[in-house]
């Protein structure tokens, strides 16, 4: 069965991450409100694939410990309108994107998982963004790419991993080099 | 007359200060004896309270040491608790200079935007998603199922959206007080039920 994403869903968590972006945490309640529990959901979860996404991406590999700590304090520095701290982030990457933990388990408590999922994903997104494109235009890319990859063939994926390695060999390869 | 002369003949003549019987100066008289042998009886429980006291101090003593020994094994396992913690922070240090001794990931710092950049980019508002083409499109839209979004918070769960609405309308403080919260849970699972003392 093709595996999609929920056009619905998607616009409530674009919404609800620009208003975090933007600090506007008033409209995010509201929007919250007019969404609903189930709605709300599965936009953190939407946040926490994107936020995965986005610490491989920016790590060039399967991140590691280091890695997260990195993205984590960079993250925290760089926000200026919301009140996030380092631990906060490494916790949720560390515990729920790639710890694929429940929320709630990850975050310590259900308040903490109801709350902080959007802020930190949106703090991630503006944060660490390619330069050249819009945070939205980089959201497109996280949807797109994750609609890819969900949908390839099981057989397909020894050919990527094949990929991945290459990839990460050469690299290193060339940095040994430097 | 004459019966009266012979009855006062038979009758020895009384002597008032003579004892009525006659006895042996060794004989105890039975108040005496009785008294004895309560003091003989009372002696013999005394003795056998004494005796009964001495084996409970006895006992007593022993069970001291007991203690004594427990306190002191108590003592020595607390002491190899707060060395293996001592010998754990130390690894966890270790293992955190080891982790700030990594060399940073060049790619994370040159991917992180910040200041006016940051800034000016974070105003602008979203567009619509894009996607690759109207054929993905249309499949998206009718398609069934979803691909993320379930995993990681149960159908079950709290009402995440009651309690987003009510944390995030606070702003910050609802933010700082969710932070708290989740602080003191993580410590109080962390402290779990270890005996104080």
């Amino acid at each position: 069965m093709t595996r999609v994403i929920d056009p619905k869903v998607e616009q409530a968590t674009r919404d609800m991450l620009g208003h975090a972006i933007r600090g506007e945490l008033q409209d995010l309640a509201t929007l919250i409100h007019a969404v609903g529990d189930a709605t709300y959901k599965q936009a953190l979860g939407m946040c926490v694939t994107a936020a995965a996404y986005i610490a491989v991406d920016v790590s060039g590999r399967w991140p590691t410990d280091a890695d997260l700590h990195q993205i984590a304090r960079n993250t925290a520095r760089e926000e200026t309108r919301l009140d996030l701290e380092e631990d906060d982030i490494y916790d949720y990457l560390s515990g729920a994107a790639f710890g694929y933990k429940q929320l709630a388990e990850a975050l310590g408590s259900d308040e903490a998982a109801a709350t902080l999922p959007v802020l930190i994903t949106g703090s991630m997104i503006i944060t660490l963004c390619p330069r050249d494109k819009e945070w939205w235009e980089y959201l497109d890319q996280i949807w797109n790419a994750t609609l890819t990859a969900e949908n390839l063939d099981d057989s397909v994926l020894p050919a990527v991993q094949i990929r991945i390695h290459r990839t990460q060999l050469l690299k290193d390869r060339d940095t040994a080099s430097q | 007359m004459a019966e009266m002369a012979r009855e006062r003949r038979s009758k020895p003549p009384i002597q008032p200060d003579r004892p009525a019987r006659a006895s042996s100066a060794d004989a105890p008289s039975p108040p005496e004896e009785a008294l004895r042998k309560r003091v003989a009886e009372l002696e013999a429980d005394k003795a056998y309270s004494d005796k009964k006291i001495t084996e409970l101090e006895k006992k007593n003593a022993e069970q001291d040491k007991q203690i004594a020994d427990h306190s002191a094994a108590n003592a020595a396992l607390w002491k190899k608790i707060a060395d293996l913690e001592a010998g754990f922070s130390e690894l966890r240090k270790e293992r955190g200079d080891i982790t700030s001794e990594q060399p940073e990931n060049a790619t994370i710092d040159e991917r992180t935007t910040g200041g006016a950049t940051r800034e000016s980019k974070a105003e602008k508002h979203q567009q619509r998603w894009h996607l690759p083409s109207d054929t993905t499109n249309t499949l998206v839209a009718s398609a069934l199922g979803v691909v993320v979004a379930a995993d990681h918070v149960p159908r079950n769960a709290a009402d995440y959206g009651g309690i987003g609405v009510t944390l995030v309308a606070f702003g910050a403080a609802g933010v700082a007080w969710a932070r708290e919260h989740m602080k003191n849970r993580k410590a109080k699972n962390d402290t779990g039920d270890r005996p104080q003392g």
